[in-house]
Protein backbone atom coordinates (compact mmCIF):
# COMPACT_ATOMS: atom_id res chain seq x y z
CA UNK A 1 0.00 0.00 0.00
CA UNK A 2 1.50 3.07 -0.86
CA UNK A 3 1.12 6.36 1.65
CA UNK A 4 -1.33 8.19 -1.43
CA UNK A 5 -3.66 5.05 -0.52
CA UNK A 6 -2.98 5.45 3.29
CA UNK A 7 -4.11 9.34 3.07
CA UNK A 8 -6.98 7.98 0.80
CA UNK A 9 -8.32 5.64 3.63
CA UNK A 10 -7.83 8.42 6.33
CA UNK A 11 -9.68 10.90 4.76
CA UNK A 12 -12.26 8.14 3.70
CA UNK A 13 -12.89 7.14 7.37
CA UNK A 14 -13.49 10.38 8.40
CA UNK A 15 -16.04 10.95 6.14
CA UNK A 16 -17.45 7.30 6.84
CA UNK A 17 -17.49 8.91 10.41
CA UNK A 18 -19.06 12.80 9.26
CA UNK A 19 -21.64 10.77 7.50
CA UNK A 20 -22.50 8.38 10.41
CA UNK A 21 -22.63 11.18 12.56
CA UNK A 22 -25.34 12.77 10.55
CA UNK A 23 -27.39 9.90 9.76
CA UNK A 24 -27.51 9.51 13.26
CA UNK A 25 -29.28 13.03 13.61
CA UNK A 26 -31.76 13.16 10.68
CA UNK A 27 -31.88 14.49 7.50
CA UNK A 28 -31.73 17.89 8.17
CA UNK A 29 -29.59 18.09 11.48
CA UNK A 30 -26.18 18.30 9.48
CA UNK A 31 -24.17 20.87 11.29
CA UNK A 32 -22.37 23.34 9.82
CA UNK A 33 -19.33 21.84 11.05
CA UNK A 34 -19.88 18.98 9.23
CA UNK A 35 -20.97 19.91 6.09
CA UNK A 36 -16.91 22.07 6.66
CA UNK A 37 -15.80 18.72 7.55
CA UNK A 38 -17.08 16.90 4.31
CA UNK A 39 -15.99 19.54 1.56
CA UNK A 40 -12.51 19.95 3.03
CA UNK A 41 -12.16 16.59 2.87
CA UNK A 42 -13.55 16.05 -0.60
CA UNK A 43 -10.73 18.91 -1.41
CA UNK A 44 -8.07 17.26 0.32
CA UNK A 45 -8.54 13.86 -1.49
CA UNK A 46 -8.70 15.58 -4.71
CA UNK A 47 -5.32 17.29 -4.38
CA UNK A 48 -3.92 13.46 -3.28
CA UNK A 49 -5.45 12.80 -6.76
CA UNK A 50 -4.37 15.22 -8.43
CA UNK A 51 -1.00 16.37 -7.41
CA UNK A 52 1.56 12.90 -7.40
CA UNK A 53 4.74 14.58 -5.76
CA UNK A 54 4.27 13.78 -2.09
CA UNK A 55 6.34 16.99 -0.77
CA UNK A 56 4.37 19.15 -2.81
CA UNK A 57 1.17 17.22 -1.73
CA UNK A 58 2.06 17.47 2.00
CA UNK A 59 2.54 21.33 1.59
CA UNK A 60 -0.84 21.74 -0.26
CA UNK A 61 -2.94 19.71 2.13
CA UNK A 62 -1.34 22.02 4.64
CA UNK A 63 -2.73 25.11 3.11
CA UNK A 64 -6.04 23.18 2.96
CA UNK A 65 -5.97 22.63 6.50
CA UNK A 66 -5.43 26.36 6.89
CA UNK A 67 -8.20 27.34 4.32
CA UNK A 68 -10.50 25.27 6.82
CA UNK A 69 -9.26 27.30 9.99
CA UNK A 70 -10.06 30.42 8.38
CA UNK A 71 -13.75 29.09 7.02
CA UNK A 72 -14.72 27.70 10.20
CA UNK A 73 -13.60 31.36 12.04
CA UNK A 74 -15.12 33.57 9.05
CA UNK A 75 -18.37 31.52 9.32
CA UNK A 76 -18.18 32.07 13.60
CA UNK A 77 -17.09 35.88 13.16
CA UNK A 78 -19.84 36.47 10.54
CA UNK A 79 -22.43 35.15 13.35
CA UNK A 80 -20.98 37.20 15.61
CA UNK A 81 -20.84 40.63 14.03
CA UNK A 82 -24.90 40.22 13.02
CA UNK A 83 -26.04 39.47 16.49
CA UNK A 84 -24.13 42.40 17.28
CA UNK A 85 -24.87 44.84 14.34
CA UNK A 86 -29.27 44.18 15.68
CA UNK A 87 -28.32 44.80 18.96
CA UNK A 88 -26.75 48.56 17.97
CA UNK A 89 -29.15 48.88 15.39
CA UNK A 90 -32.26 48.22 17.85
CA UNK A 91 -30.81 50.76 20.33
CA UNK A 92 -32.42 54.24 19.81
CA UNK A 93 -29.40 55.87 21.53
CA UNK A 94 -26.81 54.18 19.66
CA UNK A 95 -24.33 57.22 18.09
CA UNK A 96 -23.25 57.37 14.64
CA UNK A 97 -19.98 57.02 16.19
CA UNK A 98 -20.35 53.47 17.26
CA UNK A 99 -21.92 52.73 13.77
CA UNK A 100 -19.03 54.13 11.95
CA UNK A 101 -16.50 51.91 15.04
CA UNK A 102 -18.97 48.86 13.43
CA UNK A 103 -17.95 49.52 9.99
CA UNK A 104 -14.37 49.91 10.60
CA UNK A 105 -13.77 46.84 12.55
CA UNK A 106 -15.93 45.07 9.78
CA UNK A 107 -13.54 46.58 7.24
CA UNK A 108 -10.51 45.46 9.20
CA UNK A 109 -11.79 41.76 9.61
CA UNK A 110 -12.47 41.36 5.89
CA UNK A 111 -8.79 43.16 4.98
CA UNK A 112 -6.95 40.63 7.42
CA UNK A 113 -9.13 37.69 5.63
CA UNK A 114 -7.81 38.77 2.70
CA UNK A 115 -4.06 38.83 3.50
CA UNK A 116 -4.60 35.49 4.96
CA UNK A 117 -6.20 34.00 1.51
CA UNK A 118 -4.25 36.13 -0.55
CA UNK A 119 -1.14 34.43 0.78
CA UNK A 120 -2.83 31.25 0.89
CA UNK A 121 -3.44 31.21 -3.04
CA UNK A 122 -0.07 32.19 -3.77
CA UNK A 123 1.55 29.34 -1.75
CA UNK A 124 -1.07 27.16 -3.79
CA UNK A 125 -0.13 28.98 -7.20
CA UNK A 126 3.59 28.22 -6.55
CA UNK A 127 3.03 24.59 -5.43
CA UNK A 128 1.10 23.36 -8.56
CA UNK A 129 1.81 23.59 -12.46
CA UNK A 130 -0.57 25.21 -14.68
CA UNK A 131 -2.51 21.86 -15.27
CA UNK A 132 -2.53 20.66 -11.64
CA UNK A 133 -3.91 24.46 -10.58
CA UNK A 134 -6.63 24.09 -13.52
CA UNK A 135 -8.03 20.38 -12.55
CA UNK A 136 -8.27 22.06 -8.66
CA UNK A 137 -10.06 24.90 -10.44
CA UNK A 138 -12.65 22.50 -11.64
CA UNK A 139 -13.11 20.76 -8.59
CA UNK A 140 -16.69 21.31 -8.07
CA UNK A 141 -18.54 18.33 -5.26
CA UNK A 142 -22.23 18.40 -3.81
CA UNK A 143 -20.08 18.92 -0.18
CA UNK A 144 -18.17 21.77 -1.86
CA UNK A 145 -21.91 23.66 -3.15
CA UNK A 146 -23.42 23.13 0.70
CA UNK A 147 -20.00 24.46 2.19
CA UNK A 148 -20.61 27.49 -0.32
CA UNK A 149 -24.43 27.65 0.50
CA UNK A 150 -23.58 27.62 4.23
CA UNK A 151 -21.50 31.25 4.12
CA UNK A 152 -23.29 32.64 1.66
CA UNK A 153 -26.81 32.32 3.72
CA UNK A 154 -25.36 33.45 7.10
CA UNK B 1 -15.30 25.65 -6.12
CA UNK B 2 -11.53 26.12 -4.88
CA UNK B 3 -11.58 29.79 -6.25
CA UNK B 4 -15.17 30.42 -5.33
CA UNK B 5 -13.87 29.24 -1.72
CA UNK B 6 -11.25 31.62 -1.81
CA UNK B 7 -12.91 34.37 -3.19
CA UNK B 8 -15.49 34.39 -0.51
CA UNK B 9 -12.98 34.29 2.29
CA UNK B 10 -11.10 37.33 0.48
CA UNK B 11 -14.39 39.29 0.58
CA UNK B 12 -14.99 38.59 4.08
CA UNK B 13 -18.12 36.17 3.71
CA UNK B 14 -21.61 36.99 2.85
CA UNK B 15 -22.09 40.99 1.56
CA UNK B 16 -21.79 43.88 4.48
CA UNK B 17 -24.34 43.62 6.77
CA UNK B 18 -26.23 46.63 7.39
CA UNK B 19 -28.87 45.16 5.42
CA UNK B 20 -30.81 46.85 8.86
CA UNK B 21 -33.26 43.96 8.68
CA UNK B 22 -35.81 45.95 6.77
CA UNK B 23 -38.09 43.55 5.48
CA UNK B 24 -38.48 42.60 8.63
CA UNK B 25 -38.86 46.52 9.61
CA UNK B 26 -41.68 46.97 6.82
CA UNK B 27 -43.54 43.68 7.96
CA UNK B 28 -43.31 45.24 11.38
CA UNK B 29 -44.35 48.45 10.65
CA UNK B 30 -48.06 47.88 10.63
CA UNK B 31 -48.22 47.40 14.10
CA UNK B 32 -45.87 49.68 15.08
CA UNK B 33 -46.74 52.67 13.73
CA UNK B 34 -50.62 53.83 13.76
CA UNK B 35 -50.69 56.60 12.08
CA UNK B 36 -51.06 55.91 8.44
CA UNK B 37 -49.18 59.47 7.20
CA UNK B 38 -46.32 58.51 9.57
CA UNK B 39 -46.09 54.70 8.58
CA UNK B 40 -46.05 55.75 4.80
CA UNK B 41 -42.80 57.86 5.61
CA UNK B 42 -41.24 55.31 7.44
CA UNK B 43 -42.05 52.72 4.56
CA UNK B 44 -40.57 55.08 1.84
CA UNK B 45 -37.37 55.27 4.02
CA UNK B 46 -37.48 51.28 4.05
CA UNK B 47 -37.90 50.92 0.89
CA UNK B 48 -35.27 53.63 -0.01
CA UNK B 49 -32.64 51.71 2.39
CA UNK B 50 -33.97 48.68 0.39
CA UNK B 51 -32.85 50.23 -2.62
CA UNK B 52 -29.88 51.40 -1.62
CA UNK B 53 -28.65 47.60 -0.55
CA UNK B 54 -30.04 46.11 -3.73
CA UNK B 55 -27.26 48.51 -5.17
CA UNK B 56 -24.35 47.34 -2.98
CA UNK B 57 -25.48 43.73 -3.95
CA UNK B 58 -25.14 44.44 -7.15
CA UNK B 59 -22.18 46.19 -7.25
CA UNK B 60 -20.62 42.91 -5.23
CA UNK B 61 -22.32 40.27 -7.11
CA UNK B 62 -19.93 41.92 -10.20
CA UNK B 63 -16.23 42.37 -8.36
CA UNK B 64 -16.91 38.92 -7.60
CA UNK B 65 -17.41 37.72 -10.65
CA UNK B 66 -14.36 39.62 -11.47
CA UNK B 67 -12.37 38.28 -8.89
CA UNK B 68 -13.08 34.74 -9.41
CA UNK B 69 -11.64 35.10 -12.62
CA UNK B 70 -8.65 36.90 -11.10
CA UNK B 71 -8.15 33.96 -8.99
CA UNK B 72 -8.17 30.99 -11.21
CA UNK B 73 -5.98 32.75 -13.36
CA UNK B 74 -2.27 31.08 -12.68
CA UNK B 75 -0.16 34.13 -13.53
CA UNK B 76 -2.04 36.38 -11.81
CA UNK B 77 -0.01 38.07 -8.61
CA UNK B 78 -0.76 39.31 -5.90
CA UNK B 79 -0.38 43.04 -7.06
CA UNK B 80 -3.22 42.48 -9.74
CA UNK B 81 -5.69 41.27 -6.49
CA UNK B 82 -4.82 44.21 -4.56
CA UNK B 83 -6.70 46.38 -7.20
CA UNK B 84 -9.96 44.60 -6.39
CA UNK B 85 -9.38 44.83 -2.49
CA UNK B 86 -9.41 48.57 -2.99
CA UNK B 87 -12.91 48.20 -4.79
CA UNK B 88 -13.98 46.30 -2.03
CA UNK B 89 -13.27 48.74 0.46
CA UNK B 90 -14.32 51.74 -1.58
CA UNK B 91 -17.72 49.87 -2.16
CA UNK B 92 -18.12 48.77 2.24
CA UNK B 93 -17.46 52.53 2.93
CA UNK B 94 -19.69 54.04 0.46
CA UNK B 95 -22.74 51.58 1.41
CA UNK B 96 -21.59 52.31 5.04
CA UNK B 97 -21.46 55.63 4.86
CA UNK B 98 -24.84 55.76 3.36
CA UNK B 99 -26.84 53.37 4.83
CA UNK B 100 -26.09 55.04 8.17
CA UNK B 101 -27.02 58.54 7.34
CA UNK B 102 -30.20 56.63 6.29
CA UNK B 103 -31.15 54.71 9.83
CA UNK B 104 -30.48 57.91 11.88
CA UNK B 105 -33.21 59.80 9.46
CA UNK B 106 -35.58 57.04 9.71
CA UNK B 107 -34.90 57.43 13.39
CA UNK B 108 -35.63 60.72 13.43
CA UNK B 109 -39.20 60.24 12.69
CA UNK B 110 -40.12 57.74 15.24
CA UNK B 111 -40.24 57.60 18.59
CA UNK B 112 -38.03 55.39 20.87
CA UNK B 113 -40.97 53.05 21.62
CA UNK B 114 -41.69 52.52 17.44
CA UNK B 115 -38.11 52.43 16.76
CA UNK B 116 -38.17 49.09 19.38
CA UNK B 117 -41.44 47.53 17.68
CA UNK B 118 -39.52 48.40 13.93
CA UNK B 119 -36.38 46.88 15.30
CA UNK B 120 -36.95 44.22 18.16
CA UNK B 121 -33.27 43.46 19.95
CA UNK B 122 -34.16 39.98 20.65
CA UNK B 123 -34.92 38.29 17.47
CA UNK B 124 -33.35 34.36 16.29
CA UNK B 125 -30.27 35.49 14.30
CA UNK B 126 -28.63 32.42 14.52
CA UNK B 127 -27.31 30.69 11.45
Amino acid sequence: MCPNDLKRLAIIFRALTFLLLAGCGGKEAVAPEDVEQGAFNDLRSEVIDIVPDSQRQETLLELVDDLQIEFAELRKDVVVKRTELRKLNSDYDATREQFHEYAERYDAAIKQSREKVTASRQKLVRETTVDEWDALKKLETKTMKKLLSLLQSV
Amino acid sequence: MLIALMTILFLGGSSFGPMLYIDEARDNAKSAIMDDDQRKLVRDDLKSMKKRAKQYAKSVKGLTKDLRKEFGDHAVGEADLDVYWDQVFALNVSFSDDIIDMRFELRDKVSREEWSALFPADSNDTQ
